[in-house]
């Protein structure tokens, strides 16, 4: 193939990459992409087909595409075919790179075949398309999984709020119509019922609450026979029931199909295990399905509407219900506190302690995402059954909501037996949960805190047993961490620590730490990332977690990132100078979103490149997505002048903020840093392989150097190698380390007479 | 002017008037010349009142659905006019017309060419479609619009028509419906007949020299050509005349009759340089240039432009399956008019005439061209693009 026709490849699949990748959706990127390639064939009809449909089609006459004709040609290869109303037609096509049933298809009227060129680029396109649909899917997925977890908040909210009213003992009515415009808003319908039996008669139901019908209609259905309707149905077989084509079934009610409604689902009611009436929703959308998930929330509302019944007729039942976790049948937060008041009563009075532990299960969100509610509720359960074996008789255990528990343990004989208990808790949960036909293994993080002979109450001590909490997780799963006094001193710290920032710089309190970024074809060291450490007089090394989003707050970032800036490159250039080896060793710096749009950027970075004499092409500056989209046109400017100079551009994080793919790859970047969430657990996770996967191949079509950052396994890294990731970063190849470490490598390199031996990775 | 081949007609009448609804009302009732009239095809000079103007063509049309827009000179049997007003009518029981406008254009310019496109589907059950878009040329990338009504008529029903114009004040056009007169919209006619439509598409453009390598360019705009940059490439090549090379207006002048021929698999395709960019030396088109495709720099003459006018005729009626035109409609390339000159343009009508052998012409200049009879792209410049009715 000549250069001509390689540049014009080349050129068409990137401008087609731009275009599908701007789309924003799924939908959109295929419609886009199939009109796409037809126009640059010069074609008049296109198509994507998945899994046996065409997803995007364009040109066939009233959008209606004989699908299995299309198939089956494509299926025998065959290079032409006859379209209805169209005519005979060229046909080309390419399957998809990542699912063997995807194909982009193209015809073409007439009888000029299509040349080799167009053949190469159907396939780069089809390509493309793969990849960027499947970036969308993964997107979506996770869309909707947020979707989900916001739906479920909601749900949480209304059913929570629905618990109030029955433990704050407010007339049933009021309780049936929360529940009853509960359901109607979360499952989106027009409307919402909740009927009963009537108690001399077990034949007919009456409406007791609703939310969106019409009184007129509400008076027609005010009674209505059992078994007949969705409602009926639910009373008269116990079960959950869902009706389509209301109107055309049999036996329902004739007043509600007048009025519209075409889909209703209801679910019984009972009292002490007793059908008593039903809860329904119903719609006038045409189309409207109730799935799983809908039929799980009427499930949980008439779960609720139960417990308000049979509260309304048991009072000794709504004691407990105000004192108790629905779910796990423990003590809630209101019961917890009375009782830990108490305790720290009788400890002030007899000079005793008190123990407070605050568990948290770590991941919990995991289960729920991946095998369900019901199992993160059955996974709660057995963890509270499991966390009463724990205890001895005076103590409580409680459930303080979501996956949050707390135990109190009276007479504490100091620190050292609420570490015991501690223990016997994370031991206890250790053993894997056996939840829908999976063996679930979760651990927990507990904080302690240990009443100061009378000084606490009942909410510093939970307070101070959450902090401690906080504090085991972040030492990791599965551990306990005392509470300290030093800790909610915090934000007193912040403001000090806000001073000291300020002033670190004239002291010359911060440091560089260099990680070295491998080429992962050669194993060779290509550049290193310098990150800034703080070496507090007092406190030590302080993390840039703990200083960073304060100096970004403050805008103390700028003049630490121009010090960062001019330190690395004379850090850099000493060491190009230095050592033959390193002389075309690459540094990269981060530059923070208070800094990418102002307007003196450039001539700063130049400044400080022409004052350390640093070769412009060595110096790579990353960007993150979100310092881009800020203020796009500033950022535009601001990295045009940088690329004029010469200063490579790298885009970090990248794939975290993702809302806008096609936008980010406007600007002129030279390499996209995939973002550690997409790269740890690569090997393992199919859905991360997918994505970083697309990543990588876009990066590569667009000409762009790919970084795989937080290479954490060896199995990672192959996985890494596998995708033909340009460069990779992580723990596994080299920590961040400081300068005289680099250097120590780059010495000994040199006396292995090459710097490829220090931090070459096996292949 | 009239004519009817059975159960179908065509007529076209054009007025001078400079009272609105009377230039409506007369050039409307020449070009009724049937019962049953199908449809009405306005194009006039924005000069006019335009409401009054459409309530003088409907006084003569009566409920009969309208098209058309404002132009930059309009076309008529009788020669090329300005600031005046040409209807063609067209009816009897072999024709069947839809029509539909869309509006906000430029906001979503697929959407709105698949709104008004989408009254294509109200006409089936003849054997012939033609889809007659008339947009605003001043409101965005017009490919998008024919994209969108593309994606509604697809493969089998060709497009046709052209943007509307404001006599070259280049500030905005309008497009009417009914007796509605709109802006920054798209307006579409359906056109289903018993017989055959012959459609021609020519620009009478000559390729200067070699070709060139798009190096760089982004859409409209061409940054490099063989990796130099864009503008001083083109001023090389043509030695272009020293007063063009710094003044904005002088070079868009000059570059309207230098566009740019683009290579494609069906012919070149001509792009039409609106503008300059001094600093950056960059080149504006009115049209998408495709990075890494061939580009030719071309220009032409009145001979030229007159041998396109006779091949896209000739083009037109080839397709007729040798039945004569019961009419012939013409989007013209403002741009050709600037070639041609005011006796140049009498010429070229004349010849479009004499093509129609009798039957009566209208159109208009365009501020851009629409006629799809292959691929998908179906948006042109500089170019004219002749309908045949039978």
């Amino acid at each position: 193939m000549t250069r001509i026709a390689e540049g014009w490849i080349s050129a068409q699949l990137a401008e087609f990459l731009g275009a599908i990748t701007s789309a924003g959706e799924r939908g959109a990127a295929a419609d886009r992409g199939v009109v796409w390639a037809a126009e640059t064939l010069e074609a008049e009809l296109g198509a994507v087909i998945e899994g046996g449909h065409v997803t995007a089609s364009v040109g066939f006459p009233g959008g209606r595409v004989d699908v299995r004709h299309l198939i089956a040609a494509v299926a025998a290869r065959a290079q032409e075919i006859d379209v209805k109303g169209v005519g005979r037609c060229r046909l080309t096509s390419a399957p998809f790179e990542t699912d063997g049933d995807g194909h982009l298809v193209v015809a073409r009227l007439g009888d000029q075949p299509f040349s080799r060129e167009e053949a190469t680029l159907m396939r780069g396109m089809a390509r493309s398309l793969s990849l960027t649909l499947d970036v969308f899917s993964a997107l979506d997925r996770e869309r909707s999984l947020r979707a989900t977890l916001q739906e479920r908040q909601l749900l949480l909210e209304r059913l929570s709020a629905i618990q109030r009213a029955i433990t704050r003992r407010a007339p049933l009515s009021d309780t049936l119509d929360a529940i009853t415009a509960g359901a109607r808003e979360l499952l989106d319908t027009e409307a919402s019922a909740v009927r009963l039996v009537d108690q001399d008669d077990e034949h007919t139901s009456s409406l007791v609450s609703s939310a969106g019908l019409p009184p007129e209609t509400a008076a027609e259905v005010a009674r209505a026979p059992v078994g007949v309707g969705a409602s009926g149905h639910a009373i008269a077989e116990d079960r959950l029931v869902v009706m389509y084509d209301y109107a055309k079934a049999t036996s329902v009610l004739p007043q509600l199909a007048a009025r519209g409604f075409v889909a209703a689902m209801a679910a019984p009611v009972r009292e002490a295990g007793r059908v008593i009436g039903s809860i329904s929703v119903a719609s006038t959308q045409l189309g409207r399905h109730f799935d799983e998930n809908d039929q799980e929330i009427l499930a949980a509302f008439a779960e609720h509407a139960s417990l308000a019944l049979t509260d309304a007729r048991t009072m000794d039942e709504m004691q407990h219900l105000a004192f108790h976790d629905v779910l796990t049948g423990l003590p809630n937060r209101a019961l917890f506190f009375e009782r830990l008041d108490h305790a720290l009563a009788r400890a002030r009075r007899d000079h005793g302690q008190v123990a407070v532990l605050f568990l948290d299960l770590d991941r919990f969100k995991n289960v729920n995402d991946s095998l369900g509610h019901a199992a993160g509720d059955q996974l709660l359960i057995n963890v509270s059954e499991r966390l009463r074996g724990c205890l001895r008789e005076p103590d409580t255990a409680a459930r303080l909501g979501g996956d949050e528990f707390a135990v109190l343990i009276e007479e504490a004989s100091g620190p050292v037996d609420a570490a015991t208990v501690a223990d016997r808790i994370l031991e206890a949960l250790r053993p894997p949960f056996l939840l829908s036909g999976s063996e679930v293994s979760i651990s927990g993080s507990i904080g302690i805190a240990v009443s100061s002979h009378g000084q606490a109450d009942a909410g510093t001590m939970l307070r101070d047993a959450d902090l401690a909490m906080y504090r085991a997780k972040m030492d990791g799963s599965g551990s306990s961490f005392h509470f300290e006094p030093g800790m909610h001193s915090a934000a007193v710290q912040r403001l000090q620590l806000e001073g000291e920032l300020r002033r670190a710089l004239e002291r010359n309190e911060f440091v560089l730490h260099y990680q070295p970024l491998v080429d992962l074809r050669t194993g060779d060291l290509h550049s290193v990332e310098a990150l800034v450490r703080w070496e507090h007089p007092t406190l030590g090394l302080v993390p840039p977690s703990d200083f960073i989003p304060l100096a970004e707050d403050t805008g103390l970032i700028v003049p630490i990132g121009y010090w960062i800036l001019r330190e690395a490159l004379r850090q850099v250039h000493r060491w190009q100078t230095d050592f033959p080896a390193a002389c075309m060793l690459g540094v990269s710096v981060n530059l923070s979103a208070r800094q990418v749009p102002r307007a003196d950027l450039a001539a700063r970075v130049q400044e400080i490149l022409a004052d350390e004499r640093f070769d412009p092409s060595l110096l790579t500056l990353e960007v993150t997505e979100t310092a881009l989209l800020r203020d796009t046109e500033a950022a535009d400017v601001c990295l045009q002048e940088l690329k004029r100079m010469g200063v490579r551009l790298a885009l970090d994080d990248f794939g975290t903020g993702y809302s806008s793919l096609g936008h980010v790859l406007r600007f002129p970047i030279d390499a996209l840093k995939v973002d550690r969430s997409f790269v740890t657990g690569v090997a393992t996770s199919e859905e991360r392989a997918a994505v970083a996967r697309a990543i990588i191949s876009m990066g590569r079509m667009l000409n762009l150097e790919t970084v795989a950052e937080g290479i954490e396994t060896d199995a990672d890294l192959a996985s890494l190698r596998a995708f033909d990731c340009d460069l990779g970063q992580g723990f596994l190849l080299a920590r961040p380390m400081p300068a005289r470490m680099i250097e120590q490598r780059l010495r000994a390199g040199q006396h292995a007479d090459s710097r490829q031996s220090t931090f070459r990775v096996s292949a | 002017m009239e004519r009817s081949e059975q159960n179908r007609w065509f007529g076209v009448g054009s007025s001078r008037d400079n009272e609105s609804f009377a230039a409506g009302e007369d050039a409307a009732r020449a070009a009724v010349r049937g019962g049953d009239p199908k449809l009405a095809i306005v194009f006039a000079s924005e000069a006019h009142d335009l409401h009054e103007l459409l309530a003088g063509v409907r006084r003569s049309t009566g409920d009969a659905p309208l098209v058309g827009c404002s132009t930059a000179g309009e076309i008529a049997t009788t020669g090329p006019g300005e600031s005046g007003v040409v209807v063609a009518a067209l009816g009897g029981s072999g024709f069947a017309c839809a029509t539909a406008a869309s509006t906000n254009a430029s906001e979503r310019l697929r959407d709105a060419g698949a709104e008004a496109g989408a009254c294509v589907a109200e006409v089936d059950g003849k054997p012939n479609r033609v889809l007659l878009l008339l947009s605003d040329g001043l409101a965005g990338d017009q490919q998008e619009i024919v994209r969108g009504a593309y994606s509604v008529a697809g493969a089998a029903i060709p497009l046709v028509g052209g943007c509307a114009g404001d006599d070259l004040k280049m500030r905005r056009t309008y497009q009417f419906h009914n007796g509605d007169v709109l802006q920054d919209s798209v307006v579409a006619a359906a056109i289903a007949s018993d017989a055959p439509f012959g459609i021609g598409v020519q620009h009478g453009w000559r390729k200067v020299g070699e070709p060139m390598l798009v190096t760089g360019s982004t859409g409209n705009r061409v940054h490099t050509l063989d990796d130099q940059p864009a503008l001083d490439v083109y001023l090389e090549r043509l030695g272009a005349p020293e007063g063009v090379r710094g003044d904005a207006a002088a070079f868009t002048r000059y570059a309207m009759t230098h566009p740019l021929g683009l290579s494609r698999r069906s012919g070149e395709e001509v792009r039409f340089i609106a503008e300059a960019d001094f600093s950056d030396r960059s080149l504006g088109c009115i049209a998408a240039v495709p990075h890494g495709g061939l580009v030719w720099i071309m220009e032409g003459d009145a001979d030229s432009v007159l041998n396109a006018t006779d091949a896209a005729c000739d083009d037109a009626l080839q397709s007729l399956e040798g039945q004569k035109p019961l009419g012939l409609l013409a989007f013209d390339c403002i741009a050709r008019r600037g070639v041609l000159g005011d006796e140049g343009i009498a010429r070229e009508v004349q010849r479009i005439s004499d093509y129609a052998v009798g039957a009566p012409v209208a159109g208009f200049y365009t501020y851009g061209e629409i006629a799809r009879t292959h691929g998908i792209s179906g948006f042109h410049n500089q170019t004219l693009v002749v309908l045949a009715l039978t």
